[in-house]
Formats: C-alpha cells, sequence, structure tokens
C-alpha cells in the first residue's frame, strides 16, 4: 500500500475500530470503507514527515468523517436518506479538530463486534462470511484472500461483492446490544472465527494440508475480540485452542507435503512460546469455574501439547475431557473424537463399540471410515478395515490423505 | 546506574508486520543483546499480550482478601510489552542503547532503577536492596 510497512501495519491495525466507527457515523459500510481509505492516504502524506500523532485512531476518524462528508456532497444523485443522516451527524460534532478524542469505549467494541456479527451472516456461505470478514475487518485484498482460500482472485472477487450486497441489506441496530444480544452475537462470531481458523487447519480438499495464513487470521481475529471483551472465558478458550494447535504446524507437514498425523509428530518442532502463551490463557479462564466448549477443547489440545510423547498422553484425562465436551457439544464427531481417546485407554475393541451406532449419521464423513478402518486393523479384521479405507477414498479426500489411504488397503490386502 | 528501558506499543502491530519486516526488528535486539552480552550483565523480557494478564487488586479492608481481576483492559493506546535493564554510566549512554532498538512501531520510556533484587541484586550494586 504504501513504501512504510510502519504505515500499513499502523493502519491494519487501526482498521478494525476506524471502519466500526466509520460506519456508525455514516450507517453505510462502503461509504465508511472508502472514506477511511481516504484518510490512510492523507496520513500518508502527512505522518512520514510530521511525525505520528497522539492519537492515530482519533486523527483517521477526524479526517475519515470529512472524507466521507466530502463524497456525500459530491454525490448528487446520491439518495436523500443518506445526506440527511451524514447532516443530522455533523451537525453535532466539531470534526475539524483531527486531535478531537470523543471515542466511546464501549461503544466502539459493541460496534466492531457488530461488524463481525453482519458479516457472519446466516444466509451466506461459511467461506463468504469469513472472506468478508477478512475484507472488511481485516482489510485484506481480494487477491490475499483468494490466494488463502487458494481460489481465483476473479472468482474471490465476484464472491465478496455478492456476499456485500447482502450484508448490505441486513438490517442489524446500531444500538448498545442487550446483554443477551451480545451474548449471541459473540457466540456467532466466534463460531465463524472458529471454522475459519478449521478451513485453514484441515483443508477439504486439494494438495496442500494446511491454508496457515486462514489460521493466521482467524487467531488475530480471535486477539481483537478477547482485546474488546477481555472477561469472556469462552474467548480466551478459542484463543487458546488455536494457539496449542497453531502450535504445531511445522511438525504437521513433513518434506513431501504430506500431513503427519499427531502421535509421529516431531515434538521438538512444536512452538514453546504459543504453547505457554495457550497455557496461560487457559488457565486464566478456568480460574473463572464457567467451562463451555471452546475451554474443554482447548484443554483437550492442552493435554497433547504438554506431553513429551504420544505414549505418555494422559489418555485417560483425554477421554474424561472428551465426555464432559459432548455435554456442551453432543455431536457425532465430538463421539468420534471420543472413540480415538476411549481406544488409548480401552483397547480398540471397546472404541469400535462405540463407533458403530454412530455409521449413519456419519456415512459421510471421511475421517470417521479411516479412524474405524485403523481399528480394525489393529483388531486383524482386515476386510472390514480394507471397506472402511475404501469408503474413506471415495469421500473425496486430498492427496497427502488419498496416498495414506492406499498404503493402507495395500496392507490389508496383503493380509487376506 | 542501572536503567530500565520499558517499550510500549499498540500490541497488534508487530502481528501485522510482514515476517521480513519483523525480522528487521528482532535483528535489532539479537544485536543489542549480542553486545550486551559481551559487555556485562543484562536482563531482558518479551510480554505476552494484555489478554493474558490479570490484576490483583488490593482492597481497602486489610481483612479483605485482594480482588482478582481479568485485565487491564487495553484502553490506552498502547501496552507495555517489555523491557531491558542494562547497567549504564550516563544517561547519554542509555539514550545511545534504546535509540538501537528504536522503531516506528514502539517507544521506549528510560526510567533509572530505584533498587533491585533477586536474580538482578548484582546488577546494581548500589540499590540492592528495598530501602
Amino acid at each position: 500500500m504504501s513504501d512504510h510497512p510502519w504505515l500499513d501495519a499502523r493502519f491494519s491495525e487501526i482498521r478494525p475500530k476506524a471502519i466500526a466507527a466509520l460506519t456508525r457515523y455514516f450507517r453505510d459500510l462502503e461509504l465508511a470503507e472508502e472514506a477511511f481509505s481516504q484518510a490512510c492516504i492523507k496520513a500518508m502524506k502527512s505522518w512520514p514527515d510530521k511525525g505520528l500523532p497522539d492519537d492515530p485512531l482519533a486523527w483517521l476518524l477526524a479526517v475519515g468523517r470529512n472524507a466521507g462528508l466530502d463524497i456525500l456532497r459530491k454525490q448528487k444523485s446520491a439518495d436523500s436518506h443518506k445526506q440527511e443522516a451524514a447532516v443530522s451527524f455533523r451537525s453535532d460534532d466539531n470534526i475539524t479538530s483531527p486531535s478531537n478524542n470523543d471515542i466511546d469505549q464501549d461503544e466502539l467494541r459493541d460496534d466492531i463486534l457488530r461488524l463481525l456479527f453482519v458479516c457472519a451472516h446466516p444466509k451466506l456461505t461459511l467461506q463468504d462470511q469469513s472472506s468478508l470478514a477478512l475484507k472488511i475487518v481485516i482489510g485484506l485484498s481480494v487477491e490475499q484472500i483468494a490466494r488463502a482460500f487458494l481460489i481465483k482472485p476473479k472468482t474471490m472477487e465476484q464472491r465478496i461483492t455478492r456476499a456485500k450486497r447482502t450484508i448490505i441489506q441486513a438490517d442489524i441496530p446500531f444500538e448498545i446490544p442487550d446483554i443477551v444480544q451480545r451474548s449471541e452475537r459473540l457466540k456467532t462470531v466466534s463460531l465463524m472465527i472458529y471454522l475459519l481458523f478449521n478451513e485453514g487447519w484441515s483443508a477439504s480438499s486439494g494438495e496442500l494440508q494446511i491454508k496457515t495464513p486462514l489460521c493466521e487470521e482467524a487467531i488475530y481475529l480471535a486477539r481483537l475480540l478477547l482485546s474488546l471483551f477481555p472477561a469472556q472465558t469462552e474467548l480466551m478458550g478459542l484463543l487458546a485452542l488455536f494457539l496449542f494447535q497453531h502450535a504445531r504446524y511445522k511438525a504437521r507437514i513433513n518434506e513431501r507435503g504430506e500431513l503427519v498425523v499427531l502421535d509421529e509428530q516431531d515434538r521438538t518442532l512444536w512452538s514453546q512460546t504459543l504453547i505457554s502463551e495457550a497455557r496461560g490463557l487457559l488457565d486464566k479462564a478456568l480460574r473463572h469455574g464457567t467451562p463451555g466448549s471452546f475451554q474443554v477443547q482447548a484443554a483437550i489440545a492442552a493435554v497433547h501439547s504438554t506431553a513429551p510423547s504420544s505414549e505418555t498422553t494422559d489418555w485417560a484425562e483425554i477421554e474424561r475431557l472428551y465426555s464432559i465436551l459432548y455435554r456442551y457439544d453432543p455431536t457425532p464427531v465430538v463421539r468420534l473424537n471420543h472413540a480415538v481417546a476411549l481406544a488409548k485407554t480401552q483397547g480398540p475393541k471397546a472404541a469400535i463399540e462405540m463407533l458403530k451406532p454412530l455409521e449413519n449419521e456419519l456415512k459421510n464423513y471421511r475421517w470417521y471410515h479411516s479412524v474405524l478402518g485403523a481399528f480394525f486393523m489393529d483388531t486383524n479384521q482386515y476386510l472390514p478395515a480394507r471397506q472402511s479405507y475404501q469408503a474413506a477414498i471415495s469421500l473425496a479426500p486430498t492427496d497427502p490423505e488419498k496416498h495414506a489411504l492406499l498404503i493402507k488397503i495395500a496392507q490389508c490386502e496383503e493380509k487376506l | 546506574m542501572l536503567y530500565s528501558f520499558l517499550i510500549y506499543s499498540a500490541e497488534g502491530i508487530h502481528d501485522r508486520l510482514s515476517p521480513d519486516e519483523q525480522e528487521i526488528t528482532l535483528d535489532q535486539h539479537r544485536a543489542l543483546q549480542a553486545d550486551l552480552k559481551e559487555s556485562g550483565n543484562f536482563a531482558t523480557a518479551r510480554l505476552m499480550p494484555i489478554s493474558n494478564a490479570i490484576t490483583v487488586k488490593g482492597q481497602s479492608d486489610p481483612k479483605q482478601k485482594p480482588l482478582v481481576v481479568d485485565g487491564p483492559f487495553a484502553e490506552t493506546k498502547e501496552q507495555f510489552v517489555g523491557f531491558y535493564l542494562v547497567e549504564h554510566k550516563t544517561l547519554e549512554e542509555a539514550i545511545a542503547t534504546a535509540e538501537r532498538i528504536s522503531s516506528p512501531y514502539h517507544s521506549i520510556e528510560i526510567r533509572p532503577v530505584m533498587w533491585s533484587g533477586g536474580a538482578l541484586s548484582d546488577m546494581n550494586p548500589v540499590g540492592a536492596t528495598p530501602n
């Protein structure tokens, strides 16, 4: 964007706050974006010579408001409603002074939450939701987002344009939300960020297993939310969970670009810095005594992250945590993970028993079949093992997964 | 005199730099630390984000247990992100040290140390105990 990387970093750090505040001011997301980018251009001309203002956010907001009002004035054909709204806002505001610091922090954090909540519109697909959040809230370019999702920039452009049209019509009030509304918004937005991380963590198809930039942006959004709502234990849990998992990313792919399962990862490659940050967050969350799904998931990740090896992992604790997790998330996928832990504590037979009743619900989930296949192999049942692996292959695995499954099938056939 | 160098920065900024830019700032610190190691004792730490912090607040009634709260809340524009402790003969020397790790992303407060203890006792022969 500019010749000054420190300016770009400063702008992107300020962006979520600025876009949220300007959207409140203009009641128009696109105008807010345009006003902010014009304010950044002005800052690029002024800051390198005059130095950083005392309050860069207030400076950009004041300049952004003026820029937005200019745009409105020039838009003769703009609908009269917008004009009126902007004029009435203007009357009680002394926007000429860039040092004017009238930012209401409580209002601002709800505005940022609102912005994320608008992006998580239920009519949009998950990928469109998070693409929008990356575009609007974080300010990534269409090219960057397309690269992160491994799709063509042109396609991404069209999707973002379409998605934007949907959310601009969304009628989400600007009033400070009550405690119930706020917690619902936090839940929706947390889930969007959680799924964004998962999209990065386990790509659904294609060669690349991990779209690391998506994980990093999910972490960034979780950090942003937690900085706004620092007493929310589930946000602490969410960020801790991300950090525990992201700490392993260097160990997850080998030189051939294949996925390395947890048991076989070189644990010296795990980032101890991230693990200890996650540990600190989780400890802080748990002492509140208000557990939830993300905290329990983080606690499970913590057990893995602090074990020196797969053999020394406290599987009994993991199994216990999965049964607690099932109370918050009564889903077959949680059961499946529970079964994997159960196999470690009580053996593959018990795990197969737990998995069998899930067949109907999970028959299109390839990990169900590959896990079941492994348990059948462990109990020398090679025919059903091969069937399970074949079922997994039929469900569009990624290339490295497919490679691993073919090896397993060959091993079964040797025994038959 | 023992000087503390208190580094303040908007917390999210470092993560928003490109990996190359991050390396440039880290290299400044690596170079300074290598030199400080040659010349004598020093201490340094980078702190985790304030989301990881809690605050223990003493109550006015001494019989009540102190309050443990989350935060501090990030209402300030810049946060305390890390520090150095280095022995210098003059303030000019201390300023020169701060200049070596200066960047557009943060500001550094130089404040002389009144007393220090524990692992830092050796670093401050004048005031090694509270007085």
